[in-house]
């Protein structure tokens, strides 16, 4: 979901007009591309290569040089290029049921592509492992499809939860604190089973794995991090706001598939520096920014001009989505002891990532947080209110909603399931955000809409 | 048959257990009434409304709204890792509670507990027993006198189970339910003698036919569609008695050898591969020798919805006939009758097999 030229992502038209506001992002698109032709060139010369679902660690990979691919970043690529309706289609008429999970299987179903010539960027090659996590029952079972389809080998990663999360300052505690925080045997199975993988990896692709360089890794995504909190942070203090969140999503995401290389850590730190230069210059997302918003779930690759319609209606600036402040804050791990094995600070970083993005009570209180820190006026939140609304589970949306009247932020749920572009009525959601501004916004700070 | 409920009033308290891996032998162990917590996903949960937000998952939201109704009857809940909708329940009342606002629920305790079958889920899964027999107060005395009985009961299920199959009447679906469902909310001993002073059941006719669901179908959904010419000899519908799984081994160490039973139960639909969950249902199929099998998925996303297309092809393969049931299936007595029909007619070799 990282691609900037994702003119859309699952098929309508949508025009994407605005002005580019860093210089690289184009730049890191190519970049993105050709990295995939040149795994894809790899994979034909005999290399191994794995596909994995976004919760696996690509840290333990790149240690051991296995080119890997991230099930949901190939499902935004076939997205891109406007195949998914044809390639859910061929799932469906496989007695798939219509209503199950896009946004996992889509990767999958471009493998039921039989003309090469016409599949995207000439196709992924056929993995030789695949490894997805259990986080949702149903995810596992589409690994298994596209594993007895490639007749290759499968690896689940399953996961535990603390019994009593230890929440007290939680959120002070997030990079070398996060054992205590989130359970020794949450932390612990985790890591555990990354030792198994690493085996199954070995066996199956005659690579090895070396702690150093592991080490070495973690390291490198810890300083790529940094620049992201350093970004956030400014972000995040600047009024008004020098980028939006249609800027920092493409430039946070690109570069954080591609963490613990030098190519991602240096696109980070020019994130930062740009960044600082706007802000230096008093360049501005909007100059006459009066509201700042916070975009809750999933973005809209599709349509990021979207986000820049309110800045000029209303002065309404999007300066906060879970892309940028998650790097910034989950990412960055430090041991939790000296000489701690590197698979277990990883497992503590994926554990933070996950329950940070995914799970109650730590989401909840850490959009809170980061609203009080952005100064945020109004949320609004992409999903809820459907029964197919899958990450968010029952529940979630109550924990949310009152935690932000608890701090008196107005919230506003749209309740588009996913970002499926074919249930986005632009002018209708459109309509409702500009009357939330107006009413729950605007109209308590006193002000009126512009020209009124 | 008497009411079962009868005997659930009164001490010893009970302890709530839902879904695959909650160990009834620790909670009987702790002096309590093991009672399951068992919803029927398409009705409303009301109690549960305040939390939906219009939405939610039908599932958990039904038991959210269980929890509220059966705050006094149970005085504790236990939630496991898998499937991942428990594990999102038991977050969602650790949040209630952070809130102050979990006071009209049970409390809860989690089992993590892993399917994987390696080292690393053996041994999450020893430590996680361990950590249950501590909150529930279970002595290791108490625990193979517990383990012991709970055999007892899966050899009397076993024992009626049988009677599903294996002869043209039997029997019949219904009756099997009303025998083997208190199992799972009884202790083991006052089911042992509740079970053995039921009078015998009449036998039972009809086209043999398995019931495939993820869900806890009503019983009267069994008795409406045996009315109706067929028999269910078999089903994988829930996790609860029926899926009796196998024994406890009697050995010293209790808790280990209940992290081992219950890692090697009956697959369900999350958290077993599709591959197991097809082999299951293939199996159960042909030895019952069941004409068709009826499914009865979920219209939300399901991980079972993943495993119905291989499902259906394995069973046509093998020459088994099968029915989805209409999501309609309650609400319409029309619909049921139906859906019997079309079943009855796949199974004489006159209709096609389809949803
Ligand atoms: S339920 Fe959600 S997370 Fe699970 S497979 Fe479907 S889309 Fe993916
Ligand atoms: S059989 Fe009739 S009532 Fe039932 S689901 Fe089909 S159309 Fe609806």
């Amino acid at each position: 979901m990282s691609d900037t030229d994702a003119g859309n992502r699952f098929g309508a038209a949508f025009q994407n007009t605005r002005t580019q506001h860093l210089s690289f992002a184009r730049e890191n698109s190519a970049y993105n591309r050709e990295w995939f032709l040149e795994v894809k060139r790899r994979a034909e010369e005999g290399e191994p290569l794995a596909l994995v679902s976004a919760d696996v660690p690509t840290e333990i990979f790149k240690s051991m040089d296995i080119p890997v691919v991230v099930n949901q970043w190939w499902a935004a690529v076939v997205a891109a290029k406007q195949k998914s309706a044809d390639y859910l289609g061929r799932l469906n008429a496989q007695g798939y049921r219509e209503n199950l999970c896009k946004y996992c299987s889509l990767a999958y179903c471009s493998t039921l592509e039989e003309d090469p010539a016409q599949a995207v960027w000439g196709g992924m090659p056929r993995p030789n492992v695949v490894v997805s996590s259990s986080d949702c029952n149903s995810q596992s079972k589409i690994f298994e499809l596209w594993a007895r389809r490639s007749d290759i080998p499968f690896f689940i990663l399953d996961r535990a939860a603390p019994q009593a999360p230890g929440l007290s300052g939680w959120l002070e505690r997030l990079r070398s604190g996060w054992d205590q925080v989130f359970g020794l045997e949450a932390i612990d199975f985790l890591a555990d089973q990354y030792r198994e993988l690493i085996g199954f990896l070995e066996h199956h692709t005659g690579r090895r794995f070396d702690p150093e360089r592991l080490r070495e890794i973690m390291a490198l995504v810890n300083e790529q991090e940094d620049y992201y909190r350093r970004t956030r942070d400014l972000i995040s203090a600047t009024r008004p706001a020098p980028l939006n969140v249609a800027d920092q999503m493409p430039a946070t995401m690109i570069p954080q598939w591609h963490r613990g290389t030098l190519w991602g850590r240096d696109r980070a730190r020019l994130f930062l520096e740009e960044t600082e230069a706007r802000v230096k210059a008093g360049e501005a997302s909007s100059r006459r920014e009066r509201v700042r918003l916070m975009w809750l779930g999933t973005g809209l690759w599709y349509n990021l001009d979207f986000y820049e319609y309110f800045e000029k209606r209303y002065g309404a600036v999007f300066v906060w989505s879970i892309y940028l402040a998650i790097a910034a804050d989950a990412y960055a791990t430090e041991p939790s002891h000296p000489g701690e094995d590197p698979l277990r600070t990883l497992a503590g970083r994926m554990t933070k990532i996950y329950s940070m993005l995914n799970t109650a009570p730590f989401n909840v209180e850490w959009f809170i947080a980061e609203a009080r820190r952005a100064g945020i006026d109004g949320v609004v939140s992409l999903s809820g209110g459907t029964e197919d609304d899958c990450r968010e589970t029952f529940g979630q949306h109550y924990l949310v909603r009152k935690a932000f009247e608890d701090a008196g932020i107005p919230i506003l749920r749209l309740g588009v399931d996913n970002a499926d572009a074919r249930s986005w009525n632009d002018e209708a959601i459109r309509a409702r955000v500009g009357a939330f501004i107006e009413q729950m916004i605007l109209a308590r700070k006193g002000r009126t809409v512009p020209g009124e | 048959m008497r009411d079962v409920s009868a005997s659930n009033r009164g001490p010893p308290r009970a302890v709530g257990w839902i879904g695959l891996d909650a160990p009834i032998e620790l909670i009987e162990a702790a002096g309590r009434r093991p009672h399951r917590i068992v919803v029927d996903a398409r009705q409303p949960s009301p109690a549960a409304q305040l939390y939906g937000e219009g939405g939610g998952h039908p599932w958990m939201r039904a038991i959210i709204s269980r929890l509220v109704q059966e705050r006094s009857e149970v005085e504790r809940v236990v939630l496991c890792s898998t499937p991942a909708t428990e594990l999102w329940i038991f977050n969602f009342l650790l949040s209630l509670e952070r809130r102050g606002e979990a006071d009209g629920f049970p409390p809860a305790t989690l089992l993590n507990f892993s399917h994987q079958g390696r080292p690393s889920a053996a041994r999450l899964n020893s430590r996680s027993m361990e950590g249950l027999a501590q909150t529930l107060g279970a002595s290791a005395a108490a625990l193979g006198d517990a383990i012991a009985a709970r055999n007892r009961v899966r050899a009397a299920l076993r024992q009626i189970d049988s009677q599903r199959y294996g002869s043209p009447t039997g029997l019949s679906g219904t009756d099997a339910r009303r025998l083997m469902d208190p199992a799972d909310s009884l202790r083991s001993e006052a089911y042992l003698v509740w079970a053995a002073g039921q009078p015998q059941c009449p036998p039972a006719a009809g086209l043999p036919v398995i019931y495939s669901s993820p869900m806890s179908p009503p019983i009267a959904r069994y008795a409406a569609l045996e009315a109706l010419g067929m028999r269910i000899v078999g089903d994988d519908t829930d996790i609860g008695s029926r899926a009796i799984g196998p024994d406890t081994a009697e050995q010293s160490d209790g808790l280990e050898a209940l992290a081992q039973r219950y890692a090697a139960r009956d697959p369900a639909p999350a958290g077993w591969p599709t591959g197991a969950r097809v082999d299951y249902l293939l199996g159960m199929a042909r030895s019952r020798r069941a004409r068709a099998v009826l499914f009865d998925l979920p219209a939300w996303e399901h991980p079972a919805a993943w495993d119905f297309p291989a499902q259906r092809q394995a069973l046509e393969g093998a020459g088994i006939a099968w029915v989805r049931l209409p999501d309609g299936v309650d609400s319409d007595p029309d619909c049921l009758a139906q859906a019997a029909h079309e079943a009855l007619r796949a199974m004489i070799g006159e209709g096609p097999s389809h949803e």
